[in-house]
């Protein structure tokens, strides 16, 4: 399916002074961020840094405090959990944001196959392992052809095999549906595995920026882990 | 050491497949486990009320049990044909079924709906919990006398204290349903735009189906307790008329055949329930077997 000509010279999100706060506790302060279509971009921080709290303010969970959001208003998101629904077919479940007309049911077959389960539309989720369930919540997040792919950690949960092949799968999807990409992550190899560009996130705030094509990948890795407060061993 | 490490993970594993991630093979390692007693102790589990039944039989024959006191298992079947055949027995069965029914239908519509309403907002709880809550302390046999007073011996009291029984059960669990409905879930309804329509219908509402199923089930078996006490106390049809004309002649075997249909029926009633568990839970994994008691 091919996007409408004027959304591609947009970019897919722009967030201009982003701020957000508990109370008294502030957790985003002047954040500036843009992903462009198509473009594929990870976000490395310690836990608490604010990633997840942006990633929340980017798909409408949580209100902001000040500044702006410049996106869609719905975002597809794939979470740490698939979060199907257990009482419905994986059809369904794929199907489940598009508007209940006949088109929807081959879209979502067609997205199924996408992800290599086109054999299995009418099973139940609880049959599937943990990543057929992840390429599930996979497939329902691009069948919605969003300008704008949030995920969240989503390979974090998987064993180191799988996590392999569902990041060549991810790699290939986005290539083909050319949504802007934001990979919320702890893993610095499937950052630069992955991404065009690696952010990192401090105190509530972007901290470092790096074009992952412009370095050598062992030197990027060494600096985003150094940039994690986890330096190089002596 | 290794060993008992390796065997220690492997059963870690076995404990995975029972979660939800568990793949085909492991489902069907699960089911000959389940599947594993052996056809002896199955033989025996059901050979025993068997015997309990013939053993009764005998005393019964020999005299040890006085036909006044317990009649012979025999004798209650014959007493049974001979009623049906006098066309009794499945009129008053009916009449006793259509009193259940649709005091079960008044008062599983409303738990259902009053439930629904307080499972869903805050004000409807505010409004309605604190009163329910209030009137399901009473055991509800104890609103017996005031059911008569107010609605005498006919059909409408024995209906209303079954719909009685029914409700708060009934309301309990779809409450209880809608309020443990997974928050990721609803969040992931949120984040995809549903519509709050779509949102109750595909995701809060089967979320909430386990429960009320659960509250189905328990509201069976009140109901039926209802039924019983209601027809035994003021009544001219039904099972309960049944048995308590039978006292009057002390006719010990057809007291014991009222008993007997009323727990058969009581088991039929609960086996329908459990039928309807796995046709509607049939995407849980805990129902799907029919493993659960």
């Amino acid at each position: 399916m091919s996007s409408h000509p004027d959304d591609t010279t947009k970019p897919a999100v722009v967030v201009r002074n982003l701020r957000r706060a508990y109370g008294e506790r502030v957790v985003i302060d002047s954040l500036n961020l843009q992903i462009g279509r198509g473009e594929f971009v990870a976000l490395l921080g310690e836990s608490g840094c604010g990633k997840t709290t942006l990633l929340r303010a980017l798909c409408g969970l949580d209100a902001i405090d000040g500044g702006a959001i410049d996106g869609p208003r719905r975002p597809a998101v794939v979470f740490q959990e698939p979060r199907l629904l257990p009482w419905e077919s994986l059809l369904r479940n794929v199907s489940l944001g598009l508007p209940p007309r006949p088109q929807s049911e081959e879209r979502a077959r067609a997205a199924l196959a996408e992800v290599g389960l086109g054999e299995r539309l009418g099973d139940w989720p609880r049959n599937l392992s943990g990543g057929q369930a992840q390429r599930v919540a996979l497939a329902r997040a691009l069948v919605q052809e969003p300008r704008l792919l949030l995920l969240d950690e989503p390979f974090a949960a998987l064993d180191a095999l799988t996590r392999i092949r569902m990041q060549r799968l991810v790699k290939r999807l986005v290539e083909h549906h050319r949504p802007g990409v934001l990979l919320v992550t702890h893993d610095v190899d499937e950052a630069i595995a992955l991404a065009d560009r690696a952010l990192v996130m401090r105190d509530g705030a972007i901290a470092g920026e790096y074009v992952v094509s412009s370095y050598a990948h062992d030197a990027l890795r060494d600096t985003l882990l150094a940039e994690l407060g986890v330096g190089v061993e002596s | 050491m290794s060993d008992v490490l390796h065997r220690r993970a492997s059963l870690l594993e076995l404990d995975d497949t029972a979660g939800p991630r568990a793949g085909p093979a492991g489902a069907h390692r699960q089911a000959s486990n389940r599947a594993g007693t052996p056809l002896w102790l199955r033989g025996v589990s059901w050979s025993m009320p068997l015997a309990i039944l013939l053993i009764w039989e005998a005393l019964a024959r020999t005299g040890v049990l006085s036909a006044q006191v317990l009649p012979a298992p025999s004798s209650v079947a014959r007493t049974a044909f001979v009623l049906i055949g006098q066309g009794r027995l499945i009129g008053d069965m009916a009449v006793s079924l259509l009193r259940a029914a649709t005091g079960f239908t008044i008062g599983g519509a409303l738990g259902f709906a009053l439930g629904t309403a307080v499972g869903f907002s805050r004000v409807a709880e505010a409004f309605l919990d604190r009163n329910i809550q209030m009137l399901r302390a009473i055991p509800f046999l104890a609103a017996l006398p005031l059911v008569i007073v107010w609605f005498g011996v006919g059909e409408a009291g024995k209906i209303f204290l079954v719909s009685l029984g029914v409700m708060f059960p009934i309301y309990i669990n779809t409450v209880l349903g809608i309020r443990q409905v997974d928050p990721k879930l609803l969040e992931l309804g949120r984040v995809m735009g549903l519509p709050t329509r779509t949102l109750i219908r595909r995701i809060v509402l089967p979320g909430a189906l386990p429960s009320v199923l659960a509250g189905v089930r328990y509201a069976l078996a009140t109901a039926w307790l209802a039924l019983v006490v209601a027809e035994t106390i003021a009544t001219s049809t039904g099972i309960g008329f049944l048995a308590m004309d039978a006292r009057e002649f002390l006719r010990t075997d057809v007291i014991v055949m009222t008993i007997v249909i009323y727990a058969g029926i009581g088991v039929l009633a609960d086996a329908l329930a459990r039928f309807l568990e796995r046709r509607l839970l049939a995407w849980h994994p805990n129902y799907a077997k029919g493993a659960r008691s």
